[in-house]
């Protein structure tokens, strides 16, 4: 236990954060110091409890045990809202910014440090001038709404205001996730020019690159666990990658394809595919084959353009530019309808959002999408007699075990193992060429995740090509034929399933190497 | 026209409007804090019945205790029903129009009974010059503006109702600035209630507001949020009502393929009619506060 002097050389400390959320324990006796005027990078995949460790700080929610120190003063128990927070000289700059779209931008910075009550607007813009001007952001106009400033200015106001209220420890929650390259530099330089006026800075990624480039201490948490301490200049990407993904051994559900690689042929194939989102290009020209019998997994950090490449397949979102063809045809002028239709399959990330409906009966959800064949009545009226026994037959084949209602019961009231393995009966079940997996055993248990990969795998063997999108590397590695990475809307690789080692895909996801 | 009748027009639309713009400024805090508030209705219904029972309550004292009992009363109902109002949306994450909904058959019933009951024989008070009222109800849509505009209250409130979760992260109290806002809500709509029953009736009778409530809520959807807009819808509702009862007055008749347009019962609808019409086509595109209404999950 650090104290005294020692204690005064870190600007923040935290020690034995424990968090849970229910049924997750989210950071597990996480350690954190942060020396003064230094740039920590605080790294870790998906579901690392980085984020959690961030709103601990920031007053979101107390941890449940563990105790912070701020400039040696110990603050545990002291930060239960925003305002604690900023008070105890943080500032955070979130993932979703949050300044408000209609006010201007002084009345952002203001709002929360206002010191009088009849605000001074011309007398209060001075201090954020001259601030403005310290981070080289003389041409912003202080009078704007902030709707009007693109994403990076946005950004940049969020650390002026964090700033304005007197920071001295500046969070930062994966700030170059929406930036386009050239910014995150303007950033980064940025942020340098404030870690050498004194300033605290803590970023959160999972890009090792960046970490590299421009952090001095690294510490790495994976699985809600520290997984250790470096000093930038003393560690390699290779040592920090070790730390990040540990070692990876992937569940033993693992068949091989049946179907030989010389009868394959192409089944979905992108081409040159563009897509942006708000002005900012999401995939960059992508190209990638998918072929009969194969299950291709797509890698890669949440974010890199996995779900602008599902949507823009799927037909639900724009595309700037490239070609889509299924089965041979073009798709792209095809609503998602005719898509589908035309054989594409999709099982959605988060099946209560899009793949199914709560409040409708088991029988009502299998139908959905397929309310056209003449099997289920075809004309005006639904056979419903039909559907709930076509409905009972698939659920016993995948094993959903129903409440007392049969296929009546409603959907919602379904554990989400079952919930789950409905959607994939659906889906399988319109016999499609090409399925799109999403995340497909989020949040389902062990057994409830075998019978998924093995109904993904039977398909595959049965000539369907299975594109898996999972931010679960070991399921990736677990289940695909071929892996292709994305990083930053590109392909970063497409590996054969011998050379696609965890490091191998892991210094792809991150931007280790080229 | 004589003078005498467009003087008498002037004061008619001025009458008409004062309850109206009360209410409006009412809903302006409310609803720019983001909470609908079709409560309006019900806490003009219990400011107006609570003042009149002060003020009759005290009528064998000097004229002016009376009214500002009237009045004071008018200002508790308000805050009370207001902070019920915010309680319902903000602690037990109820519907906002259901909550208000509820308050406003409420106060219908309550009033209705309590009136019923207490004078079997109808009340009458002394009141007060209608001039107490319109003079406030003119200046502060303005006062109501710069507090919007100028105040630290009112850039939190506007912050609440554009996004909470921003507002909280910037050390806002997100939960008690709405309920303040609310509150306030409450108190202006009352007054607007007690402007009816101690300036214009001078007795109170079932329902007395008789939908103002809304059309206040309509005056601030009509003003785009905005304290002078709403004010000016204020005044241009007040218009049709004036419209209505001079035409009336002056026994105006006007026959269109054999429909007596003027008879008293198409003339009630007129104000009505002109508030769908306002609201359906000559807002054009207005934009509520972006978190009007929405259910917050989690805490704030």
């Amino acid at each position: 236990m650090a104290t005294g002097t020692e204690a005064v050389k870190y600007a923040l400390r935290m020690e034995g954060i424990t968090h849970a959320f229910p049924g997750v324990l989210a950071n597990d006796h996480i350690h954190l110091a942060v020396r003064r005027g230094t740039f920590h990078a605080v790294i870790g995949e998906n579901g690392a409890g980085k984020s959690t460790l961030l709103n601990i700080l920031f007053g979101k929610f107390p941890p449940d045990e563990g105790r912070i120190w701020i400039e040696g003063e110990e603050v545990t128990g002291r930060l239960n809202s925003s305002a604690d927070a900023i008070k105890s000289g943080i500032g955070l700059v979130s993932q979703h910014y949050s300044l408000i779209p209609a006010l201007t931008v002084l009345e952002n910075l203001l709002l929360g440090a206002e010191e009088q009550w009849i605000i001074p607007f011309a007398k209060a813009v001075e201090p954020g001038k001259k601030l403005a001007e310290q981070l080289g952001m003389e041409a912003l106009d202080f009078f704007q709404p902030a709707s009007q400033l693109s994403v990076a200015s946005r950004q940049k106001v969020e650390i002026l205001k964090a700033l304005y209220r007197g920071a001295k420890i500046l969070l930062l929650d994966e700030p170059t996730a929406t930036l386009a390259p050239s910014e995150s530099d303007t950033l980064f330089a940025l942020l340098k020019r404030l870690r050498d006026k004194g300033i605290t800075v803590v970023f959160v990624t999972h890009k090792l690159r960046e970490v590299m480039t421009h952090s001095d201490a690294v510490t790495v948490l994976r699985s809600g666990k520290n997984a250790g301490d470096f000093q930038t200049a003393q560690t390699t990407p290779g040592e920090l990658l070790r730390a990040m993904i540990g070692e990876k051994t992937g569940p033993g559900n693992r068949r091989e394809s049946s179907i030989e690689a010389t009868e394959a042929r192409v089944l979905l194939e992108i081409r040159k595919l563009s897509v942006s989102t708000g002005g900012i290009k999401r995939l960059h020209e992508v190209d990638l084959q998918l072929n009969t019998g194969e299950i291709l997994g797509i890698a890669g950090v949440d974010g890199s353009g996995q779900s602008e490449l599902v949507e823009a397949v799927l037909g639900l979102r724009k595309v700037d530019s490239g070609e889509i063809c299924l089965n041979g045809s073009p798709i792209n002028s095809m609503n998602t309808g005719r898509r589908r239709e035309a054989g594409l399959g999709y099982i959605a990330e988060d099946r209560h959002d899009r793949g199914m409906i709560d409040t409708f009966t088991v029988a009502e959800n299998y139908v959905l999408g397929l309310e056209r064949r003449k099997a289920f009545g075809g004309g005006l009226l639904l056979n419903w007699r039909k559907i709930a026994e076509k409905t009972r037959t698939m659920l016993t084949e995948y094993d959903v075990r129903l409440g007392s209602d049969g296929a009546l019961t409603r959907a919602g009231s379904l554990s989400g193992g079952n919930q789950q393995k409905l959607v994939v009966a659906r889906e399988l079940d319109a016999q499609p060429s090409v399925l799109l997996a999403c995340q497909p055993t989020r949040g389902l248990d062990v057994n409830a995740s075998a019978t998924v990969h093995q109904r993904l795998q039977n398909a595959r063997d049965n000539g369907v090509g299975v594109m898996l999108f999972s931010l679960d590397l070991d399921e990736t590695l677990a289940l695909s034929d071929r892996i292709a990475v994305l990083y930053n809307g590109r392909v970063a690789g497409v590996l054969a399933r011998k050379d696609a080692t965890s490091e191998r895909v892991g210094a792809l996801m991150t931007g280790a190497v080229d | 026209m004589s003078l005498q009748v467009v003087t008498g027009f002037v004061l008619a639309v001025l009458y008409f409007y004062t309850p109206l713009a009360l209410a409006a400024m009412g809903g302006i805090l409310s609803e720019r804090s983001g909470v609908v508030n079709i409560a309006l209705e019900g806490f003009m219904l219990f400011g107006a019945f609570f003042a009149v029972c002060a003020a009759d309550l005290l009528h064998h004292e000097p004229v002016w205790l009376a009214d500002g009992a009237g009045l004071l009363a008018a200002v508790l109902a308000g805050a009370v029903f207001g902070l019920l109002h915010a309680m319902f949306t903000q602690k037990y994450g109820m519907d906002h129009v259901v909550s208000g909904l509820g308050i406003n058959l409420l106060a219908s019933g309550v009033t209705r009974y309590f009136y019923l009951h207490l004078y079997p024989n109808g009340l009458s008070v002394a009141g007060m010059p209608r001039v107490f009222f319109v003079v406030p109800a003119l200046l502060l849509p303005f006062l109501v503006y710069l507090f919007v505009k100028r105040t630290r209250t009112g850039l939190r409130i506007r912050s609440a109702g554009e996004n909470p979760e921003g507002a909280m992260m910037a050390g806002v109290n997100v939960k008690s600035v709405r309920y303040f806002a609310v509150a306030c809500s409450g108190v202006f709509a009352a007054l607007g209630g007690a402007y009816l029953t101690l300036a214009d009736a001078h007795n109170f009778s079932t329902d007395i507001s008789a939908g103002k409530g809304y059309i206040a809520l309509a005056a601030v959807i009509f003003g785009k949020w905005n304290p002078l807009g709403a004010a000016g819808g204020a005044l241009f509702f007040g218009l049709f009502f004036a419209l209505q009862t001079q035409l009336e007055i002056h026994n105006y008749k006007l026959v269109l393929l054999g429909i007596h347009l003027t008879n008293p019962m198409c003339l009630d609808t007129l104000p009505y009619l002109m508030t769908i019409l306002a609201l359906a086509g000559l807002v054009g595109k207005s934009r509520p506060p972006a978190a009007l209404g929405r259910q917050e999950k989690g805490t704030l």
